[in-house]
C-alpha cells in the first residue's frame, strides 16, 4: 500500500473514529440527534417505499386458467384492486357477450372490485371487505382466490341488458369475513347504504391475496355489485378476464376497447415492474422527502458540529494536515453519520413496516400492505450514503473558511 | 516524497526537503543531513508583523497594529529559549511566525536553513508537520480520540502505517510517563496529563524544533514543573522555544528573550 493510499485510509479512519468517539462520550447528544435525524428520514423512505411496492404489486386479479386481462390503459396492469375512482371499462356485459361468441375463448368475465361495508344484521358486527363482482362460471373456477362456482350461473339479475331480473343476493365470503361477522353458509348479511339482502352461498377456503397481502373479501354476481355501487349506469368493471388456449386471440382482445392494455400471463411480470402513477409518485415523494430531510438535517447538524469544533480543524492544520486531508476527514465524518443513520433507519424502517402492517391489518384487515424485499434495505442504505454525500458541501465550506490562528488563539 | 538514499543530495531549501519521511520504515527517524557548516535551527531576522485592527465601526477601523517590530532571534539545536513579555507584547505572534502559521509582513524566518517565505502554503504546512512540533496552552487535543490517537495525529498525514503510528504513539506516551493512559480520552485526563500528551504529539514526527506557547499556563505549579521537565528533556537534539508569563518556567530555559510592544528588549 502506498503512503498516499495509507494517508487516504487513515484520514477516512480518523473521521470515523472522531464520530464514534463523540458518540461514546465526547459529544453524544449532538451526534446522536444528527444520526437520529437521518435514521428517521431513512425509515420514512423505507416504509413509504415498502407501501408503494405493496400497492404496485397488486396487479391483475389472479384467476385459474386466465391468460389475458383487459385493463384500462390509465390504470394499467399495476392498477390497485382497491382503487376507488380509477379508470374503468364500460359496457362490459356487451363486450363479454361479443367475446363469448369467439370460439377461441373458453371463459370470459368482467370483474369489478369495490370496497363495501358488510354487516351481520343479527350480531351487528361490521367490517370493510373487497367485493369482487364476476359473472358466475358454469364450471368450478376461482377468481381472485375466491371459488365463485357456488354462485348461481344463471346470473338472473342481469336480464337482457337490464338490471331488473331476479335478485339472487348470493355471496361467497372469505374465512376472515366469516369469522369477523360470524357468518355461515345460509346466513344473511347486509351492505351499508343498501337494502338488498345478501345470502352466504359459501365460505371460501382461503383469503383473497391482493398482491400486498390477504384482504377480507366477498365474491358476488357482477350485476348485483354494479347496482349496489353505482357501476350499473355505464355497466362498468375494472378489468375483463379471458381464458383461452389460443394466443392469436390477443390481437382481437386489443381491438375490443380503444386505449386499453391487454396483459398476458407471461407479460405480467414486466407489467408489474412498471408501477402506476400512484405507487411511483409515492415512492418518488418518499425519496425526495427523505432525501430532502436527510440532507438538510445532516448538513445543518454537521455544520453546527463543525462550528463547535472548528478549533479541532485548526489543530489539524497546526499539526500539519493538508487542506485536502482535512476536507477528507470532514467528508468521511459526514458520510459516517449518514451511514450510521442509514443502518439505524433500515432497522427502524423494518420495525415501522411491521407496525404499519399490523396496524392496517387491525384496522381494515389487509395484511402485509407494505412489502420489504431485501433490496429495499440496500436502497434505503444507499439513499443514506447519497444523503451524506449531498450534505457534505456545507461542512466542507465551513471547514475551508476556518481561520487556524483565530481558532487557536480564541 | 524523497527517498533516504537521496536525502543528502537535495537542496534543503526546496519544498521536497520539507518531507523527510519515505516509504521505507527506517526513514522514520532519519532527518535531513546537516549542512557542512553548522547553523542554528531557527534564524529569525528582522521579523515585523503588522495587521489591520478591524475593531472600528463596521470592522473598518483602519488602524495598523505592529505586533512584531524587527525582531531577530537565533536558536541552536539543543537550546531551550524562553520568550518573555507581558500580554500583547508579541510572544504568541512570534511563535506563530516561527511555526509558519503566520507569514511575517517583513523579515525572514529560516528553520534548519529553509526560508519559510519561499514555501507555498501547502509546502509550509508540510514543512511544519515534519520540522516543527507545537504545544499549546490549552492542550488542543481532539476530545473524541484517545491519548494514543492524538499523539499519532501528525503521522496520519504522512501515510505512516497504522501499526507504526501506534508503536510510535505508545513509545512517546511511555516517554512522558503516560503508558497506562494511552487509551484514555482527554476528558478523562488531568490537565498535566493532557499537556504531556500534547508534548508527545509535538514529538511524533521527531521535529527539529518544538514551540510551546504558555505550556504551564493552565497547570498548577507542581504539574507545570513536570511538564517543563519533559520539555527540557527533549531539547538534547532539537531547539525548544517556550513563550511564558511564568518566571519559574523561564528560569528553566537556557536564555530568555524579552519582548515589549513587539520589540526585542
Amino acid at each position: 500500500m502506498t503512503s498516499s493510499v495509507r494517508r487516504l485510509v487513515a484520514a477516512c479512519g480518523l473521521g470515523v473514529r472522531r464520530v464514534i468517539g463523540r458518540l461514546r462520550g465526547a459529544a453524544p447528544g449532538r451526534m446522536g440527534v444528527c444520526i437520529a435525524g437521518v435514521a428517521v428520514a431513512v425509515a420514512l423512505l423505507f416504509v413509504v417505499t415498502g407501501i408503494s411496492l405493496g400497492l404496485a404489486a397488486g396487479a391483475t386479479v389472479e384467476s385459474e386458467d386466465i391468460d389475458y386481462w383487459i385493463v384500462p390503459d390509465e390504470g394499467g396492469a399495476g392498477s390497485v384492486p382497491l382503487e376507488a375512482e380509477g379508470a374503468r371499462l364500460s359496457e362490459v356485459h356487451d363486450v363479454t357477450r361479443r367475446l363469448r361468441e369467439d370460439d377461441r375463448i373458453d371463459y370470459v368475465s368482467p370483474v369489478a372490485l369495490r370496497p363495501l361495508r358488510l354487516e351481520n344484521p343479527e350480531t351487528g358486527n361490521r367490517t370493510y371487505v373487497i367485493a369482487v363482482g364476476v359473472i358466475p362460471p358454469d364450471r368450478p373456477r376461482r377468481v381472485a382466490d375466491m371459488d365463485v362456482s357456488a354462485l348461481d350461473p344463471e346470473y338472473a339479475y342481469y336480464d337482457d341488458g337490464t338490471y331488473d331480473g331476479e335478485w339472487s343476493g348470493e355471496i361467497v365470503v372469505s374465512p376472515g369475513v366469516a369469522a369477523d361477522l360470524g357468518l355461515e353458509r345460509g346466513d344473511t348479511a347486509r351492505a351499508a347504504r343498501s337494502d338488498r339482502p345478501l345470502t352466504v352461498a359459501a365460505v371460501n377456503d382461503r383469503e383473497m391475496a391482493a398482491g400486498f397481502g390477504e384482504v377480507p373479501a366477498i365474491a358476488m354476481p357482477l350485476a348485483e355489485l354494479q347496482s349496489m355501487t353505482g357501476l350499473a349506469e355505464a355497466d362498468e368493471a375494472d378489468q375483463i378476464l379471458v381464458g383461452t388456449t389460443d394466443p392469436s386471440v390477443e390481437s382481437a382482445l386489443e381491438s375490443v376497447y380503444p386505449g386499453t392494455d391487454v396483459v398476458s400471463r407471461t407479460g405480467i411480470a414486466g407489467a408489474e415492474a412498471t408501477p402506476t402513477n400512484l405507487p411511483l409518485a409515492m415512492a418518488l415523494a418518499a425519496a425526495l422527502v427523505a432525501g430532502g430531510i436527510g440532507i438538510a438535517f445532516v448538513a445543518t447538524m454537521m455544520g453546527l458540529e463543525l462550528t463547535a469544533g472548528r478549533r479541532e480543524l485548526a489543530v489539524l492544520d497546526a499539526v500539519g494536515f493538508s487542506r485536502r486531508t482535512r476536507a477528507l476527514v470532514v467528508v468521511s465524518e459526514t458520510i459516517t453519520v449518514a451511514v450510521l443513520g442509514g443502518i439505524a433507519g433500515v432497522v427502524l424502517g423494518a420495525i415501522a413496516t411491521v407496525g404499519t402492517n399490523a396496524g392496517i391489518a387491525a384496522a381494515i384487515g389487509v395484511t402485509a400492505l407494505a412489502e420489504t424485499p431485501p433490496w429495499l434495505a440496500a436502497y434505503a442504505f444507499g439513499a443514506a450514503v447519497v444523503v451524506g454525500l449531498c450534505a457534505a458541501p456545507y461542512p466542507l465550506y465551513l471547514a475551508a473558511n476556518t481561520d487556524t490562528l483565530e481558532e487557536l488563539t480564541r | 516524497m524523497i527517498s533516504v538514499d537521496s536525502i543528502d543530495t537535495i537542496d534543503p531549501e526546496s519544498p521536497e526537503a520539507a518531507g523527510f519521511y519515505c516509504d521505507r520504515p527506517e526513514a522514520f527517524t532519519v532527518r535531513m543531513s546537516e549542512p557542512s557548516t553548522p547553523m542554528p535551527s531557527i534564524v529569525c531576522t528582522d521579523v515585523t508583523q503588522r495587521y489591520d485592527d478591524e475593531d472600528g465601526l463596521f470592522g473598518s477601523g483602519g488602524r495598523t497594529v505592529t505586533a512584531l517590530d524587527a525582531v531577530s532571534l537565533a536558536v541552536d539545536s539543543g537550546e531551550v529559549v524562553g520568550i518573555a513579555g507581558p500580554s500583547g507584547s508579541g510572544k504568541s505572534t512570534l511563535l506563530h511566525v516561527l511555526a509558519g502559521l503566520a507569514t511575517p509582513t517583513e523579515g525572514r524566518v529560516e528553520i534548519r536553513g529553509t526560508d519559510l517565505a519561499t514555501l507555498s502554503r501547502r509546502h509550509r504546512t508540510r514543512f511544519r508537520r515534519t520540522n516543527v512540533g507545537m504545544v499549546f496552552q490549552r492542550f488542543h487535543l481532539l476530545p473524541a480520540l484517545t491519548a494514543s490517537e492524538n499523539v499519532a495525529l501528525p503521522l496520519v498525514q504522512e501515510g505512516v502505517p497504522r501499526g507504526r503510528r501506534r508503536d510510535r504513539a505508545w513509545e512517546l506516551l511511555d516517554a512522558v510517563g503516560l503508558a497506562d493512559r494511552r487509551d484514555h480520552r482527554p476528558g478523562s485526563l488531568s490537565g498535566g496529563e493532557q499537556q504531556r500528551v500534547a508534548i508527545a504529539r509535538a514529538l511524533a514526527a521527531d521535529p527539529a524544533v518544538v514551540i510551546a506557547d504558555e505550556p504551564t499556563g493552565e497547570l498548577d505549579r507542581e504539574t507545570g514543573e513536570r511538564v517543563l521537565d519533559r520539555l527540557t528533556e527533549i531539547s538534547d537534539d532539537r531547539a525548544v522555544v517556550i513563550a511564558s508569563h511564568d518566571t519559574h518556567a523561564l528560569e528553566r530555559t537556557d536564555r530568555v528573550v524579552r519582548l515589549l510592544d513587539g520589540k526585542r528588549q
